[in-house]
Order: structure tokens, then C-alpha cells, then sequence
């Protein structure tokens, strides 16, 4: 605590910038928050109060209890589709990073626009070739079919991040691996990807909020309550052909974004402790 | 030799690990208990509405098991759209009724005609809502869960402004009056939703077939909003708007945001559906607040959107004889009045109308007295024509097009989609 | 002098063995390009056969050969989304970059309680579109909004303004909230880029004598170059493509004049039932979409590929 002070005092314009900035950022969070704390009917009462007259718990509530409980199942499913997907784009991207920055490789140019132009799409055109496919294959209904999808439409930005850090790393360093007797895959390993974790943990971040939010996919893809999604699960109950339901809405919300940003500030390290910290010397 | 082999390693342990979390998955079309397995997909509202009914089938011993897929309005048309393109679909359908001429056109049901004449009920069904499940003189879809439109009031503005709180404006003119009356510095006296068709649908056409207007003819397949009653509603509306300024000039007003500014208690008066009653009543207790039939023109009649579902079965099933086991007993007592009555939803049989949960709220027997007014467009190409009507009445609602105007640019619209 | 030689040695071979691709190589890209070429480049395909045929939900096809194409430069809504779209991305592009680049310059700290303000700042980006877009139309709002219940009572207008009543005011009110909900995102990238530019090159500069300014403009920019790269053609493909937050705040209206390009597709091809136009205006897109993108590679190209 005492270093906060010190640091306040010794960086005073830094800190106020920030918290001026972090309160306008945080208004419309704080309303959200507010209202998810309100019972439902002060939630639409005008004026507007940013303090509950009267604070209840009952929009989560009603939440943690639906049909005993089974947002839990859902809140599982989405953690273990987030965790594969990180998974396998953080992978993937950081493979084919390193492929597109620093191997030769012919149609390099080619097979680089191609993962990209599957960022460019409205993902809704591709919704019905893409289910014959999955239906084809058997795989409609798995999380099997949302984990490829969500992969393959976060490839384009996982490797282009990646590429662009192994850009970054001078060739000189991967040859003089290679000229120690390192194989390329060691190169990789040991030499190439502890440079760039801050690229890793930015396409970790985008991967997991890009999943973890998805709604579209999970919808189509999954249709049985065993891969039901908390955000589906959630936007089911709180927006109806009836109305929008704020309390679940709000409440849903403040739930679904916590376990993100423990991860972001668990990863946001990663950020800062690149090249500069020293592994380049 | 190493460095390829760590690289094999790496990407199988990848597709271990994607294929390892597959396992998520599930059997379709046979349960454990050798249970033949339909599904069935419905709109979120009375998805979640008969869960219990649901259940009730299920546990019978008749060797059907009904899975329900809840999906949000909003995603239904994708959801069905892409499941039928793909010839994947559900084996049951419960869908928007203005919905069903095209999936019906379109051969994605069975023909229900001879089943539906073996119902023993068949005469109690709602007539407007089988309408729209019918197509060349075969019965594709048939009614299954309604909604209609109806004035709701606030009773304490009305003591406010000094009206009668048990006296709803009755005609145009009184709705008029009462709402100058209403409005105040902080309040409107009414509010319509102009933002979306489905808004539109529910309040703001019954005044037009109230009138004696019409959008299309009743085939479907030809623009008739160019006519005097149509104008007349409109004009109403403009006046409302423009010259009085009794309701807000925002012409994009959501059905939702008119309910939230009604439960803020920043207008009098909305047009909304039979679900609301169960929300005000559960979640706004002090809310005092009266229901009405939309008012009528002078000398005219009363009349309500009918909105709701229509429930139908899918070609491709092969398992029609259970489906339509189900469809009985969906509209049966058990659901219709034990699932949907006791939630403010209106029976789709005229025998159930009269059941104890409306006997005891009287607000929703106003709602069952405008299903018998109520009223919707028969047409294949509902979303498509939507697009000229809705955007030509917002020109009209805002000023920038005489209602004379509107009508006119909203016909040319309406007759080059159906021409197209 | 010997390692020298060596070193020497060791670089030729190394050069020969560039000019070999090796099997091993393609395993690197293998995964990825196999996953694109099965989920996006053959569906894809299916939506290309598509463009050319009126393609109903269910039953005979159509074949139209190019006159989808023809009729979409005849449509006027078509053109009506494009420039709306064009528009949106124009005003919310620079929006984006500018609060984020400062954000990351901002933030690029090691002082205690950063990684809170860099929580909040990021914060938005994580709470789902859907959720965002109807609080913000909540806040919105003319009736009980918040946002016009300040601007009433602190006197700043006299009537509530109807933000989503009108094209001219619902666009810069949808790209403040994404500016909102995006920043956070586009800092992030640049905050990773920053970490590839080394400590020295500021130092030997400050001995220079060098004012911030000068150091953002001579050093920060050019090296920040790729990500700065990579932010941009994120974002302006995001803009293009924008169409959640219009559908749910203004539903395409008043009268189609906020229907985005996506949005338009979307109701060609799933309201409508029309897949073959709407597959046919995504082609189009994605060719407008990935001819942007390659000049903005070439334009903000890393100096090292030149």
C-alpha cells in the first residue's frame, strides 16, 4: 500500500489521467452493476438512481437457481469450450505464426490471405454450408463442432498477431539457433516462443472473451442442453419476444464478465514482461 | 529425425485434445429407455412455458420422448432457416404464425388436412389462426399458443389528470382527448411502437383494420393500403405525433422500451400484449393499471393483432404419428389452459377461453374478447414486405411524408416485392 | 577468428538450406491451413455457387448466371448500406485508434495499480454485444434514459434528444459505444507491439534530447508499424461488418437509413429467404474487403520485409 502512495505522489498526473479515464469507462458498467442490485421494480423508475433505493440479491438469485442449478452446467460448458478453444488457437496461431514470419514456404502469400479472408465474412453467409458440413460429418451437436468453428474464425487474427511478433524477432537469432545445432523445432520452442508472450497472451485474451461471448455459433451448433453455453443460456432468459428482463440481464452480464477479467488480469503480465525484460541480449 | 517426431507429437497431442472434449456429445433419435426421441423447437416464451407439460407427455408410457429446443425470438427464423436448408430439421415446428404461409408454400410440412379432420374439436380452434396455416386448401399448421394487443392504462395518471380511471378511452376521438388531457411536462399521454414491424403489427395496424383498411388482400398477393381507411388511421396518427404532441416524436420506439416507459411512469397509455399482465401484476405490484380493447373509429369496429404460434410438422420426420400424438395433446386442457391460461396466454380453443385463471383475472378476459377482433396478414413474403410498410410509416409518423404520400410510396413498394 | 569463419561457413549452409523447403516446414502452417481450407474455404465455395443461383430455403434451384451481380448495382439499398456502412467505418476507425493508441501509450507503465486500470479499460470489450448494445440504448433512451435526464437537468438541451431517431444522431451515438466497448481491444494489440520496441532505442534518444512527441512521432509509429497494421485491418474489418449493435439499437431505421451492409445481407438471406442475392453481396464484400485489407498491409508494411 505504501508503494502506491509513493508511486501516486511521485507519478501524480499519471494516476489522475487514469481515474479520470476509468470512470467515464466505467460509468455505463457501474449502471449495469446498479441495476443488477435493484429490485425489478425501481429498475426502469425515472429519475434514474445509481444507488439502489433498496438492494437485493434476487436477479442472481433467480439466476444461480433456474431449474436447479443449471446454469452451472452451463457456466462448465462454457469454460470448457473457452479452454479448448484458447488452446488450440493459441497453438495453432503461434505454429503457423512462425511458418508464415520465418520459414520459406511456397503459396506463403497465398495461404496468409486465405486464413485472413475468413476474418472478412459476415460469419451468417457461411451458416448453412457450414451446418451441411457438420451434419455431414456427424458433429452437429458436439463441442467438437463449436471448438473447430470457433478456432477456425479466430485463426486469422491469432496468426497474423503471431506473425507479426516473429516479424519483430530478428532472423539473426533463429539462424544462430539453427547454426548451433538446434532443430527447427527446438528453435521454435526454446529460442522463438519465450520471445513472444505478449503476442501469446493477447491471442489467449481475444480467444477467450471472443468464445466466451459467442452466441451465434453455440446457438446453431449446440442444441441440446449438454452444450449449452452460459451466454445462451443467459440471453434466453433475460431478452423475449416479451421484453427484455434487466435484472437477469444486468445480473447475467456482471456474472459472465468476471471469470474473463480474472483471466485478463492474470495474463495481463504477459504484456509487459516481452522482449524488453531481457531475453534479447 | 528428433524434430520431426516432436512435431508429430505436438499436433496429435492437439488432436487428442480437441477429439478428447467431443465426447460432450449426444445420441440422437434413441434414448436410453428405447424411447423414440422428437424434437421440437419453439420461440423462448412457450418453450419455457410447457416445460412441465413437456414432461407430463414424456413420463407417459407411450414410447415418445419430446426433446424442446428454446430459441430466442429473435433467432428463430435463422435457427429453422439454416436447419431446413440443411435438411436437418426438428421434427416439430411451434412457429411465429406469420411465418407459416411460407414454410407451408415452401413444402416444409406435412399436410395435417385429414388428421385435422378426425379432431373432435376441430370446430373450437381459433379461425384466424388456422387461416394461417392453411395453403391451397390443405391444413399444414395448426393453432397453438396466441397473443393479442389491447390497450393498458395507468389509473393513477388517468385520477391525476382528472378522467374516470374505469372509463378507458372507448373511441379515436376519446383516445385523443384523454391523452392531451394526460400529457404533461415530464409525461406522454401515449406511446406507439414504431421501431420494428413486429411493433407496427401490434400497434398501429389494428387501427387500420379496425377502420376497415387493409394491408394486402386476403390472398396475399396485392397491395390495398391505398385506401381511405388506412389513410384516415394514419392521419390519426400524425395528429397524435405532429400536431398534438401527445405521444414522442422517436418513430423507432421498440415494443420494449414502450413497456419500460410505461413502467417508469413516463406515459399513460401503451399497446401491448397479454403477457404483460403476469409481468405488471408479479413484478410491479403498485402499479395501478387498467386494460382496454384498442379504441375504435366513430361508427367502427374494435380490433387486435393476433400474434402467437402456429405448431406444424416437419416433412422429413419419420415419425408422424407420434408427432401428432403430441399436437393433440398439446392442444389439450394440459397445455392450453394449465400451461398457457395460467400464464396470460390465450387458448387456441374457444372452449378453454373461458377458464378460472382468466376467471380470475378480469384483465385478461379484455385480452380474450380482442382475440375475437383479432386480425393478421396472410402473406409468403411477410419480412420482405415489411421493409416498404415499416419504412413508409416512419416517413409518415415523423413528417417527412404526407399520409397521402405514404401510402402511395408504401403500396409501389409492397407491389414490387410481390412482383418480383 | 576462427568462430568467425565458422560463423561464416555456418551462414552459407544455412542459406542453401533457405532456399530448400523442407516437408517439416509446412507442419508449422499445416494446422491451420488445413482447418481453413475444410470450415471456411469450402463453405465459402458453397456460398460462391450459390451467388449465381436463386436459392430458396428448400426445392429447385435457379440458375442465374451473373445477373445477381447486375441487380445488386441496380439496388439502391444496396448503395443506400454501402455508403451508410462506409460512413460508420470512416467515423469509428479513427475513433477507436486514437483513444486506444493513447490508452496503450498511457498505460505502458510499470507502476503499481496499472494492471486495475488496464482491467477497466479493457473491460468493455468483454461484456457481451448483445448486452452492451441494449444498455446503451437504455442509457439512449428519450423517455427514461439516463443520458438525456443529465442533459435536461443540467440544462444543456430543453427537449430530450431522440439519439436513435435519426441517422444523423444514432451514428455518432453507436460509434461512441463501440469506441467504448473497442478501445480496450485495439490497446491491447498495441500494447503487445510496444513490448517488441527495445528500451535502448528510447534511452539513446532521451540522451538525444528528444521531447515525447518527437519520440512517439521518430520512434514509437514507425516501430509500432506492423501492429499498428494489424489494429487498423482488425478494425476497419470489424466496422465493415458491423451489424449487432445497429440491428438491436435502431433495427436498420428510421425509414432503412442505419441498415448496414451485413445487416442488409442478413435480411436478404434469412428474412427474406433470397440466399443466392445474399451470398452474392457477400462476395462482393469480401473482395471489396480483402482489397482494403491488402493496401493497408502494403501501406503499414513492416520496414524489415522491404
Amino acid at each position: 500500500m505504501s508503494s502506491l502512495v509513493e508511486a501516486f505522489k511521485n507519478h501524480k498526473s499519471f494516476y489522475i489521467i487514469n481515474i479520470i479515464i476509468s470512470l467515464l469507462f466505467l460509468l455505463p458498467i457501474i449502471w449495469t452493476l446498479s441495476t443488477s442490485l435493484k429490485i425489478t421494480s425501481d429498475i426502469t423508475s425515472y429519475p434514474p438512481k445509481w444507488i439502489p433505493p433498496t438492494f437485493s440479491l434476487d436477479h442472481y438469485k433467480t439466476i444461480w437457481t433456474f431449474e436447479n442449478g443449471i446454469f452451472s452446467l452451463y457456466f462448465l460448458n462454457s469454460v470448457i469450450l473457452t479452454t479448448f478453444t484458447v488452446i488450440s488457437v493459441v497453438f495453432i496461431s503461434s505454429l503457423a505464426g512462425y511458418g508464415f514470419s520465418k520459414l520459406k514456404l511456397p503459396f506463403k502469400t497465398l495461404f496468409f490471405i486465405m486464413i485472413l479472408a475468413a476474418l472478412m465474412i459476415p460469419f451468417q453467409s457461411l451458416l448453412i454450408p457450414l451446418y451441411s458440413i457438420m451434419k455431414d460429418i456427424g458433429l452437429l451437436n458436439t463441442r467438437l463442432a463449436l471448438i473447430i468453428i470457433y478456432t477456425t474464425f479466430q485463426l486469422p487474427f491469432g496468426v497474423f498477431m503471431m506473425k507479426n511478433a516473429f516479424d519483430a524477432i530478428p532472423t539473426s537469432l533463429r539462424e544462430a539457433a539453427l547454426i548451433d545445432g538446434s532443430s527447427e523445432y527446438k528453435t521454435f520452442l526454446r529460442v522463438m516462443v519465450p520471445l513472444v508472450w505478449p503476442a501469446m497472451a493477447t491471442v489467449a485474451i481475444f480467444s477467450a472473451y471472443t468464445t466466451w461471448n459467442d452466441f451465434l455459433v453455440a446457438l446453431v451448433f449446440g442444441v441440446n442442453d449438454n452444450v449449452k453455453t452460459l451466454n445462451i443460456g443467459l440471453t434466453n432468459m433475460a431478452i423475449g419476444q416479451y421484453g427484455t428482463d434487466w435484472g437477469l440481464l444486468t445480473s447475467g452480464s456482471m456474472i459472465s464478465i468476471l471469470p474473463i477479467i480474472i483471466l485478463f488480469i492474470f495474463l495481463q503480465k504477459y504484456f509487459i514482461n516481452g522482449i524488453t525484460s531481457g531475453s534479447v541480449k | 529425425m528428433f524434430n520431426k517426431k516432436l512435431g508429430l507429437i505436438f499436433l496429435i497431442v492437439a488432436f487428442l485434445a480437441l477429439v478428447g472434449c467431443a465426447s460432450g456429445s449426444s445420441g440422437e433419435n434413441s434414448s436410453s429407455d428405447g424411447d423414440k426421441e422428437l424434437s421440437l423447437w419453439a420461440r423462448e416464451a412457450s418453450a419455457d412455458l410447457m416445460g412441465d407439460a413437456v414432461e407430463a407427455f414424456n413420463s407417459k408410457d407411450n414410447g415418445i420422448k419430446i426433446n424442446v429446443k428454446s430459441i430466442p425470438a429473435d433467432n428463430f427464423s435463422d435457427q429453422l432457416a439454416t436447419a431446413y436448408a440443411s435438411e436437418s430439421a426438428p421434427d416439430i415446428v411451434a412457429i411465429d404464425l406469420i411465418l407459416a404461409p411460407y414454410y407451408s408454400s415452401i413444402g416444409a410440412f406435412k399436410d395435417l388436412s385429414e388428421r385435422y379432420e378426425s379432431l373432435s374439436f376441430k370446430d373450437e380452434l381459433n379461425q384466424s389462426m388456422l387461416n394461417l396455416g392453411e395453403r391451397e386448401g390443405k391444413q399444414y399448421a395448426l393453432p397453438y399458443s396466441s397473443d393479442v394487443s389491447a390497450l393498458i392504462y395507468n389509473k393513477d395518471h388517468f385520477e391525476d389528470a382528472g378522467l374516470d380511471p374505469d372509463s378507458p378511452p372507448e373511441t379515436w376521438q376519446e383516445l385523443r382527448d384523454y391523452a392531451n388531457q394526460l400529457t404533461t411536462d415530464d409525461r406522454f399521454g401515449y406511446v406507439y411502437s414504431g421501431g420494428s414491424a413486429g411493433g407496427l403489427m401490434f400497434t398501429f395496424m389494428p387501427y387500420v383494420w379496425g377502420n376497415g383498411g387493409a394491408v394486402l388482400s386476403d390472398d396475399g398477393t396485392a397491395a390495398e393500403i391505398n385506401s381511405p381507411e388506412a389513410i384516415e388511421a394514419l392521419q390519426f396518427f400524425t395528429d397524435l405525433t405532429q400536431t398534438d404532441k401527445v405521444t414522442p416524436e422517436g418513430v423507432t420506439t421498440y415494443v420494449n422500451e414502450a413497456e419500460d416507459a410505461f413502467t417508469s411512469g413516463k406515459v399513460s397509455m401503451i399497446v401491448s400484449g397479454n403477457y404483460v399482465v403476469g409481468k405488471l401484476n408479479e413484478d410491479y405490484p403498485d402499479l395501478d393499471y387498467g386494460v382496454a380493447l384498442i379504441p375504435r373509429n366513430e361508427g367502427k369496429e374494435h380490433s387486435s393483432f393476433s400474434g402467437g404460434e402456429l405448431i406444424a410438422i416437419s416433412k422429413s420426420t419419420e415419425y408422424v404419428d407420434e408427432a401428432w400424438e403430441f399436437i393433440e395433446y398439446a392442444l389439450t386442457e394440459d397445455v392450453q389452459v394449465e400451461a398457457f391460461a395460467s400464464n396470460g396466454i390465450i387458448p387456441v380453443r374457444n372452449d378453454f377461453v373461458e377458464n378460472k385463471y382468466f376467471k380470475e383475472e378480469p384483465k385478461y378476459q379484455v385480452f380474450a374478447e380482442a382475440a375475437n377482433y383479432a386480425n393478421a396478414p396472410y402473406t409468403t413474403k411477410y419480412n420482405e414486405l415489411y421493409n416498404p410498410i415499416l419504412s413508409g410509416l416512419q416517413k409518415a409518423f415523423s413528417g417527412e411524408l404526407s399520409p397521402e404520400d405514404a401510402v402511395v410510396e408504401i403500396s409501389d413498394g409492397i407491389n414490387d416485392v410481390l412482383n418480383k | 577468428m576462427k568462430t568467425a569463419i565458422n560463423q561464416k561457413l555456418l551462414i552459407i549452409r544455412g542459406q542453401k538450406k533457405r532456399n530448400k523447403v523442407k516437408l517439416g516446414s509446412f507442419l508449422f502452417i499445416l494446422p491451420a491451413v488445413a482447418l481453413n481450407l475444410i470450415f471456411f474455404i469450402y463453405p465459402f465455395l458453397q456460398t460462391l455457387r450459390m451467388s449465381f443461383y436463386e436459392w430458396p430455403l428448400m426445392g429447385e434451384k435457379t440458375y442465374l448466371g451473373l445477373s445477381n451481380f447486375t441487380q445488386i448495382f441496380l439496388d439502391g439499398q444496396f448503395w443506400t448500406s454501402f455508403w451508410f456502412t462506409a460512413k460508420y467505418t470512416l467515423m469509428v476507425t479513427p475513433l477507436i485508434f486514437i483513444i486506444a493508441f493513447s490508452l496503450a501509450l498511457l498505460i505502458n507503465k510499470r507502476l503499481p495499480g496499472v494492471a486495475f486500470f488496464r482491467a477497466v479499460y479493457f473491460a468493455p470489450v468483454v461484456i457481451s454485444m448483445v448486452s452492451s448494445a441494449l444498455v446503451w440504448l437504455w442509457i439512449y433512451n428519450d423517455l427514461y434514459g439516463v443520458l438525456n435526464y443529465y442533459l435536461l437537468n443540467l440544462g444543456i438541451v430543453n427537449d430530450p434528444i431522440l439519439w436513435m431517431g435519426h441517422a444523423s444522431t444514432s451514428l455518432p451515438a453507436i460509434s461512441f459505444m463501440i469506441t467504448w466497448k473497442m478501445a480496450g481491444f485495439t490497446m491491447i494489440i498495441l500494447l503487445a507491439g510496444l513490448q517488441s520496441i527495445p528500451t535502448e532505442t528510447y534511452e539513446a534518444a532521451s540522451i538525444d534530447g528528444a521531447s515525447t512527441l518527437k519520440k512517439i512521432l521518430y520512434i514509437t509509429i514507425p516501430m509500432l508499424k506492423p501492429s499498428i497494421g494489424l489494429a487498423l485491418i482488425v478494425s476497419v474489418i470489424g466496422s465493415v461488418l458491423g451489424f449487432e449493435q445497429f440491428l438491436i439499437m435502431t433495427g436498420g431505421g428510421p425509414s432503412n437509413t442505419t441498415t448496414t451492409i451485413v445487416h442488409y445481407i442478413y435480411n436478404q438471406s434469412f428474412k427474406y429467404f433470397h440466399f443466392g442475392y445474399g451470398s452474392a453481396m457477400t462476395v462482393i464484400l469480401l473482395i471489396v474487403l480483402v482489397v482494403l485489407s491488402y493496401i493497408q498491409l502494403r501501406v503499414l508494411r513492416n520496414p524489415a520485409d522491404q
